[in-house]
């Protein structure tokens, strides 16, 4: 009688319930279509507040275990229509706002817009101003990739190199900060030059600063490039042909990590670039660890570019004779009443550049950033697109993380190195 | 009406075979002479197209003259012009690195057709310049606002869209 028992205590099995269609799960706005069973697939929110997206991103996950089957990215938390500002605002006044825009290379922003605003206008800085630029373009590209190695390894594991690259971090900012006055939001450049000019104990000192930086990257190296761990969880992680690089319009050193050798400094030269001797790091397969040793060789490459800068440095004006577009002097304008009449004028919309399109793209650390401005006359771009590189190469996550363990996201993210301030405009 | 100048005759910073297949398709050329710039700063090439022609453009750029690289592609407001939108596109020969800035002209309400069967870039950029402008793009896989909460009501980048008021949000 005891089997008798046993079914009796056992529920009658219920008959399988018909599936039409398949099953939604709804993660907020995005709807995706869970193939076969609930519970196989998993749905998870990676971000917009997980520490390895770094800033607000969103990846909506479908994994499968720990295997991840589709990545949708969803961006747009940070956005604060940054073009809308610039067609409302102007040239002059939208300087500072591109400090927002790649936070973590902001002086590199500020030459974005100033070189555009200047193409509109038909002006060109003067060679001191232009020399300067490229100091701090370069010091910017430093900076930034500093942080992004930093990061990326801490993400990974490597907690000590960040604290390293922080160290130096540190220096460039001070740099910064008697440079511009500010060590973040620095709005250094003006339409027609930059803001201040650099002392001669300042550019000895970046100088120096750039000859002592090779020989720390080479230390942060034999913490990480031959390292076991390090190459086992990068090596041969969301790797990226050339074609699809291309096709996606990547640009910077997740290109060149793919072994396109693009870079707008060399192709297109702008800032004087063409009069610097400096070498273009490609990868050759296109993964986690070549974007890593490529952005380590732009570390080096830069100082370069900043000695010979500092070297050649020219002397002379740091602001174009354009009164008709450029801001008077700053000291001028708080003592003199005809400049600040002058600088009224220019910032309230007394401005008149030429119609016309202009296409101006500078090299950024994460990336071609640049405008495409179409100017009606007027102070203001009649429409000002940005191309935020981050927000280009975000779309291939979509691509290179399906198939992959939901741990290598967080390498793939890393090698990307994107920041969302720009991402999201 | 608009304030650049167009010719049949190509810049001559185009090469000569990438001139003759845009123009066999219908391309109109940017004269800026006439605006007063120098050109040294309106030094990029610049294509008007015919809608029709716009897919088959790219895709002859891209298969046979080497334009692999959509850096930019996004849209212009006109509010007072027939048709409204001009939408722009800058491509890139990654090798050669000729840079062109190629236009087509759209109505409100009326589709643009899609690049992305030729570059997956445009996939984004599509959607970014449906959610500010509202230009709807033909053939797009998923169409959706990137930006913007999908239920926003308005195209941000428009020319009448207010600067100041006050929006109801859903609860």
């Amino acid at each position: 009688m005891v089997p008798d028992a046993a079914t009796k205590n056992d529920p009658a099995p219920s008959p399988a319930p018909a599936r039409a269609a398949p099953p939604t799960v709804d993660a907020g706005e995005i709807r995706l279509e869970v193939e076969g069973e609930i519970g196989e697939r998993m749905v998870l929110n990676m971000g917009p507040s997980h520490p390895s997206t770094h800033g607000v991103l969103r990846i909506v996950l479908e994994v499968d275990g720990e295997r991840i089957c589709k990545a949708t990215p969803d961006v747009g938390y940070l956005h604060r229509g940054m073009e809308k500002i610039g067609e409302t605002l102007g040239y002059h006044r939208f300087i500072p706002y591109t400090d927002r825009l790649d936070y973590l290379a902001p002086l590199s922003n500020n030459c974005a817009i100033a070189l555009a605003a200047e193409k509109v206008c038909g002006i060109e800085a003067p060679p001191r101003a232009n020399a300067l630029r490229v100091v701090v373009c370069e010091l910017a590209r430093i900076s930034s990739h500093l942080l992004g190695l930093g990061a990326y390894s801490m993400d990974v594991g490597a907690m000590t190199v960040f604290l390293y690259t922080f160290t130096e971090r540190e220096t460039l900012y001070n740099f910064f900060e008697f440079l511009t006055g500010a060590r973040f939001t620095t709005s250094y450049t003006r339409v027609g030059g930059v803001a201040r000019d650099a002392d001669a104990g300042w550019l000895a000192e970046v100088r120096a600063f750039c000859e002592g930086l090779p020989k720390k990257v080479d230390e942060w190296e034999e913490l990480l490039t031959r390292n076991r761990i390090w190459m086992l969880r990068n090596e041969g992680v969301g790797i990226i042909d050339r074609a699809t690089a291309l096709s996606y319009g990547l640009t910077g050193p997740c290109l060149r990590g793919s072994g396109v050798g693009y870079d707008t400094r060399k192709d297109h030269p702008y800032f004087g670039y063409e009069q610097y001797d400096f070498d273009v790091p490609v990868g050759t397969r296109g993964d986690a660890y070549d974007r890593y040793l490529v952005r380590l060789e732009e570390v080096r490459q830069s100082a370069r570019i900043v000695i010979q800068a500092i070297d050649k440095m020219p002397k002379g004006p740091i602001l174009a004779d354009a009164p008709k577009f450029v801001l008077p002097e700053k000291t001028r304008v708080l003592t003199g009443m005809e400049e600040l009449i002058h600088q009224f004028m220019l910032i309230t919309g007394e401005m008149n550049p030429p119609k016309g399109e202009v296409v101006s793209y500078i090299e950024n650390p994460k990336g071609v950033h640049g405008y495409y401005v179409r100017s009606e006359g007027g102070a203001a771009p009649w429409r000002l697109k940005m191309r935020a590189p981050s927000f280009v190469n975000l779309q291939v996550l979509k691509e290179i993380l399906p198939g992959r363990m939901l741990s290598d996201s967080v390498a793939v993210l890393g090698s990307l190195d994107f920041v969302m301030g720009e991402c999201d405009k | 009406m608009s304030s650049i100048g167009y010719t049949n005759d190509a810049p001559p910073t185009v090469k000569t075979a990438v001139a003759y297949a845009l123009s066999a398709l219908g391309a109109r050329w940017c004269d800026y002479a006439a605006t007063g710039a120098a050109p040294r700063f309106r030094a990029t090439p610049a294509a008007l197209l015919e809608k029709a022609r716009w897919v088959e453009a790219f895709a002859t750029l891209k298969k046979e003259h080497g334009f692999d690289l959509l850096l930019d592609h996004s849209a212009v407001d006109y509010p007072d012009r027939t048709p409204r939108f001009t939408v722009v596109a800058v491509v890139e020969n990654s090798t050669t690195h000729d840079v062109l800035l190629l236009k087509t002209r759209v109505a409100d309400g009326e589709a643009c057709p899609s690049l992305t069967p030729l570059f997956r870039s445009a996939d984004w950029a599509e959607r970014e310049t449906y959610d500010m402008f509202g230009i709807p793009f033909e053939g797009h896989p998923e169409l959706t606002r990137i930006y913007m909460p999908q239920d926003y009501d308005g195209w941000p980048l428009r020319k009448d869209f207010p600067m100041e008021g006050h929006l109801k949000f859903r609860d």
